[in-house]
């Protein structure tokens, strides 16, 4: 950025030759050399003919900023000299032995062939310096405004971490019993009842413990009448046999005692499946603390030599249930290794998959895909996860690597909204870039992580 | 005698289990139903309206892939074959709009936050219950397991 780009309509070479070519006004600076100081006498006008100097300023609160920088075919003295007042503003100094040559207030003007005045030789000057120092200003003024947007950014995240960690640490002892205790008690409560088993009931405990209800609310309805046309059993056992999801065959060994049998046979499944949900509930609560306790900080503990497709392996067996109903695509490359935290990179994975399959699922998306992609450029290991789901509406686009913007509101599943503000945070960690593309039918998330 | 029902809807199956199972104190007076979404509750209100048996009461979650349980329970409260059916909300996350909403479009009759209290979930049952089987017009005395004496008697007075 300099001057010179509001000279061309100005012969530069003119006016040196007419005004700056006498060897009487010369000067003549070493590095360091104080040109004028701030408030003092000047009513000069220097083109600098080679080498730079700074302009710097002291306001009343004694802060001293850099105001202008000028270099070869440049005017210092501006203000000064136009202005009337012969007196400067700022204290400019020689950032580099400088040669420049002057004119002072008393100069004539130089005769051309337009019959040209004074000021209008000098105009450009005055306006392209003046331009020239405000967009310098107006560049300070953005720069400073990003870099606080930036800090305000940080201290955001950082104040989110301390109060997610906090959190975090509080919920984990809590939840880390109830999973334990849950898992102990399901364990004992299976060992005592195998040992007291005498009519088999123990196989519903277990059927339960191990599915859980897995049949829908109108299944079961359907399946209730079903039983009721073939025993006479009423809507009340009829509906508890049916919740349990035994088939035909699997209550063939029980016919003889279905009737008087049915409700035990519903009280141990009913036993079995509510520990299913205790443990679904609490692995899903401590998968929550997980994620909110990396949140808060900084994990150590890379691994060197990292299969980074390991990691997304990894993370599909853990979304395995989701993934059953949506159609997979695996097309990973073959890559150099990384130097990270396989747990952190399992994170970024599961996220984005997790967010696509839920999109695609909640929105009914005929034959649902999923593609997960993994390639090596140059220093970078690229991955493309893309699904066909219904896009990010473009107000939403913004917001989503926001920290608490969710779509997700209720239930087991897992909504902080932090998803991706943590896949973002770790991508950058990791120097890496991530970004998204969106529209129905085709989203599209592409990360890259440079190799060490 | 005609039937009674409860239905029940939460598109998370565990916690409609849950539901169910708390409610389970009704079972040998009235039918519980589950249904995880608000379509599956309308198909089934239909169909127990045909068999000429009675929806006394429907507890529903708000935040539902598809129709929002305010929605579902505003569609009940202008369907003119379930006037007295009385409606819960029983919710974990409802914005001040979604609760406004639900008072005067839906007419709700109890507002029940997620978690909730099991005592406190019966004793809401049991209340609107008894308003229902008096402003049907049933007789309460076959039904004295499912009310609520005081609200029984507080009508009762009103009514003279």
């Amino acid at each position: 950025m300099s001057s010179k780009r509001f000279l061309q309509s100005v012969d530069l070479d003119w006016l040196k030759e007419a005004y700056f070519s006498n060897p009487e006004q010369r000067r003549s600076l070493k590095k360091g050399d104080v040109l004028m100081k701030q408030g003092e006498k000047n009513d000069k006008l220097y083109l600098i003919l080679s080498g730079s100097l700074v302009a710097h300023l002291t306001n009343e609160e004694g802060n001293n900023f850099e105001v202008f920088r000028s270099t070869t075919d440049m005017f210092v003295g501006v203000y000064s000299f136009f202005s009337k007042t012969f007196s400067s503003y700022a204290t400019i100094l020689a950032e580099e032995d400088s040669e420049l040559a002057f004119i002072d207030s008393h100069q004539d003007v130089v005769e051309d062939d337009e019959c040209r005045t004074f000021v209008e030789h000098f105009m450009p000057i005055v306006v392209s310096e003046i331009s020239a120092r405000q967009l310098m200003a107006q560049r300070v003024a953005m720069e400073k405004e990003n870099t606080l947007k930036k800090l305000l950014q940080t201290e955001k995240m950082a104040t989110l971490g301390q109060m997610a960690a906090g959190l975090a640490h509080e919920l984990n002892n809590a939840i880390g019993v109830l999973q334990r205790k849950t898992e102990w008690l399901s364990e004992e409560i299976s060992e005592y009842l195998n040992e007291k088993d005498t009519k088999g009931m123990f196989s519903f405990f277990k059927i339960g413990l191990k599915k859980g209800q897995f049949l829908s609310s109108s299944d079961v309805r359907k399946r209730q009448k079903e039983l009721q046309s073939k025993y006479p059993l009423d809507n009340n056992l009829a509906k508890k046999l049916a919740k349990t999801g035994l088939t035909d065959d699997e209550l063939l060994p029980f016919k003889e005692e279905i009737l008087e049998g049915a409700e035990r046979m519903n009280y141990y499944w009913e036993i079995g499946s509510t520990f299913h949900d205790m443990l679904l509930a609490s692995n899903h609560a401590v998968h929550v603390v997980k994620s909110v306790k990396q949140l808060g900080v900084a994990n150590v503990g890379k691994t060197e030599d990292l299969d980074l497709n390991e990691s997304i392996k990894e993370a599909l067996s853990l979304l395995k249930s989701i993934l059953r109903r949506v159609d997979l695509k695996l097309e990973l490359g073959e890559l150099k290794t990384i130097s990270a935290n396989s747990g952190e990179l399992v994170q970024i994975w599961l996220n984005i998959i997790k967010n696509g399959c839920e999109s695609m699922l909640n929105s009914n998306t005929v034959s649902p895909t999923i593609l997960v992609k993994s390639t090596m450029k140059g220093r970078w290991i690229n991955v493309i996860i893309e699904d066909n789901g219904p896009g990010i509406p473009d107000d939403l686009k913004d917001k989503i690597f926001q920290p608490s913007f969710t779509t997700k509101k209720d239930g087991l599943s897992f909504g902080l909204g932090l998803g991706l503000a943590i896949v973002q945070r770790l991508v950058e960690n990791y120097s890496g870039k991530i970004g998204v593309e969106s529209r129905p039918g085709k989203t599209t998330f592409k990360i890259k992580l440079p190799v060490s | 005698m005609e039937k009674l029902y409860i239905i029940c809807v939460d598109d998370q199956r565990e916690v409609l289990s849950t539901i169910a199972k708390d409610l389970a104190v009704f079972e040998n007076d009235l039918i519980i139903e589950e249904c995880e979404s608000a379509t599956e509750a309308e198909e089934l209100i239909d169909e127990i309206d045909s068999e000429g048996d009675f929806v006394a009461l429907i507890i529903s979650d708000h935040v539902m892939p598809g129709k929002s349980g305010v929605d579902f329970l505003s569609d009940v409260n202008k369907d003119e074959r379930f006037p007295n059916t009385q409606k819960i909300l029983l919710t974990g996350l409802a914005t001040h709009q979604d609760t406004i909403e639900a008072i005067n479009s839906a007419s709700i009759n109890q507002y029940l936050e997620k978690p909730w209290n099991k005592e406190e979930l019966i004793k809401s049952v049991k209340k609107l219950l008894t308003r229902f089987i008096l402003k049907t017009g049933l007789d309460y005395q076959k039904y004295l397991p499912l009310t609520d004496q005081e609200t029984l008697f507080e009508i009762l007075k009103k009514q003279g």
